[in-house]
């Protein structure tokens, strides 16, 4: 795999389109891997604004002619998504070299009108409240988190200060000021309990992923094993859990490694309260002591944990969130993460989540990735 | 429109909130439309000058909805529909 992401941008320059971000992208990604744009024979793509275009127009305008092309929509774990089909094409023999992009720009009013009309479910019974966007129900689900597990503000300060910690050495993170405990629990807030530094901020710019079936000649990155979960529990629980539970002594089993094994970990970090309790059902938390695995893995030890300052630092670009993780993944695992370098990372985790079905995120994936050579 | 409406299974009897095709509990196909009236507040929060409750219905259902006059988490609340909006209310 080479990865590849364009500059994040919170005030695009006038003119930015999201055709144009996805295909920055994509020349970014074969520059990288030093491949031309005629062995590219599979094209995937995930983007809330690309509509009302469709993976065909994108090969279109990027010149690609393809013997495989998919979109997936599922917002947070698009990415992955895709990766798992690409990786099953590439191991079938349906493609060799397979570019997979997410990305959007949001001009004026596009991402109230995600928000209001996001599902059917929120067109119909939560626009008219109006919630306004996934912050509502994840302030209503981080309460009862904190309810669950004796938490207070303070105790989630950690993950975004300790990824702006890391976002300041990356170039590309919208947001690389310092960030302090202070800081974190005197932002205004947003929805109580969350505060400004709870919630991403909304970018424009684009992720590239290339799956290729060719053995690689130099390092390489291989995923050793990617689980999904979609709808795992009807909307009918509290949203404390992903679906990735489900699934982690599986992953965990093909992997041929464990938690204790991972030099880094990008999880989807839409909310802090989300990272927390993905890295629980993943085996990172140890007697799922979340106070206890902030205060001392991140801010005492300094996990590489979103290594790229995450969403909530980097930026979310609306589907390229769910890509993201991965991009930075794999560049740590290639040794291309400049000053924010993890020395010697050779085996990272990946998730995925989201898609608010009406209460919270209904799909949630996994990848456990190692550099080879 | 003054009602709250969710949905009971006409096979297994639990309700549902948003409406399904099939029923998330034994897969029945038809529902009955049901007034719902009361439910606790089990969290409330606001956003953007709209306040905001998960709202306990009985056993089955929890439902987002609007607060207009501030509640205490916990608290009993009655529900109504406004314009499709649910809406919580001390009683």
């Amino acid at each position: 795999m080479a990865a590849a992401e364009t500059p994040y941008s919170r005030h695009p320059p006038a003119g930015t389109t999201t055709t144009a971000l996805l295909a920055d992208a994509f020349v970014r990604v074969l520059e990288i891997a030093g491949i031309e744009r005629d062995e590219v024979d599979g094209l995937g793509v995930a983007s809330l604004t690309l509509a009302p275009d469709h993976a065909i127009d994108l090969a279109w305008r990027l010149g690609v002619r393809l013997r495989w092309a998919m979109e997936d929509p599922h917002g947070g774990v698009s990415a992955l998504n895709l990766l798992q089909h690409a990786l099953h094409a590439v191991e079938a023999g349906v493609a060799t070299n397979v570019v997979l992009l997410a990305g959007d720009h949001f001009g004026p009013g596009d991402f109230e009108r995600l928000v209001s009309h996001y599902n059917r479910a929120t067109s119909e019974h939560l626009a008219p409240i109006p919630t306004g966007g996934p912050n509502a129900q994840f302030a209503l689900l981080t309460q009862r988190h904190m309810a669950r597990h004796g938490l207070g503000r303070e105790d989630y300060a950690g993950i975004p200060v300790s990824q702006r910690a890391w976002a300041a050495r990356n170039p590309g993170a919208v947001y690389r000021d310092p960030l302090s405990v202070d800081d974190y629990l005197a932002a205004p807030l947003v929805a109580p309990p969350l505060g400004r530094y709870d919630c991403v901020p909304i970018v424009s710019g684009a992720e590239a992923i290339l799956v290729s079936r060719a053995p690689p000649t130099g390092p390489a990155v291989r995923v050793r094993a990617l689980c999904s979960s979609f709808n795992h529990d009807n909307q009918l629980g509290d949203g404390l859990s992903t679906g990735l539970g489900s699934v982690a002594a599986e992953l965990w089993d093909e992997a041929g490694f464990g938690p204790q094994d991972v030099d880094l970990a990008c999880v989807y970090d839409d909310y802090p309260a989300m990272v927390v309790i993905q890295l629980d059902e993943l085996g990172f938390v140890p007697g799922g002591e979340a106070r206890r695995f902030v205060r001392e893995r991140l801010e005492r030890d300094r996990w590489p944990l979103n290594t790229s300052g995450g969403q909530l630092s980097a930026g979310q670009a609306g589907a390229a969130g769910g890509m993201h993780g991965l991009v930075e993944a794999v560049q740590q695992l290639l040794g291309h993460a400049g000053e924010r370098q993890v020395a010697n990372a050779r085996r990272a985790v990946v998730t995925g989540y989201g898609s608010v079905v009406y209460l919270h995120g209904g799909c949630a994936a996994v990848a456990a990735v190692e550099s080879t050579g | 429109m003054s009602g709250l409406f969710v949905w009971r299974c006409e096979s297994c009897s639990r309700r549902s909130f948003p409406r399904r095709e099939l029923c998330p509990y034994c897969g029945g196909r038809t529902f009955a439309a049901e007034r719902a009236d009361r439910g606790i507040a089990t969290q409330v929060t606001s956003h953007r000058g709209v306040g905001l409750a998960c709202v306990r219905v009985g056993d089955d259902v929890t439902l987002l909805a609007r607060v207009d006059r501030a509640i205490a988490m916990g608290s009993d609340v009655t529900l109504r529909d406004d314009d499709g909006a649910p809406v919580a209310e001390i009683p």
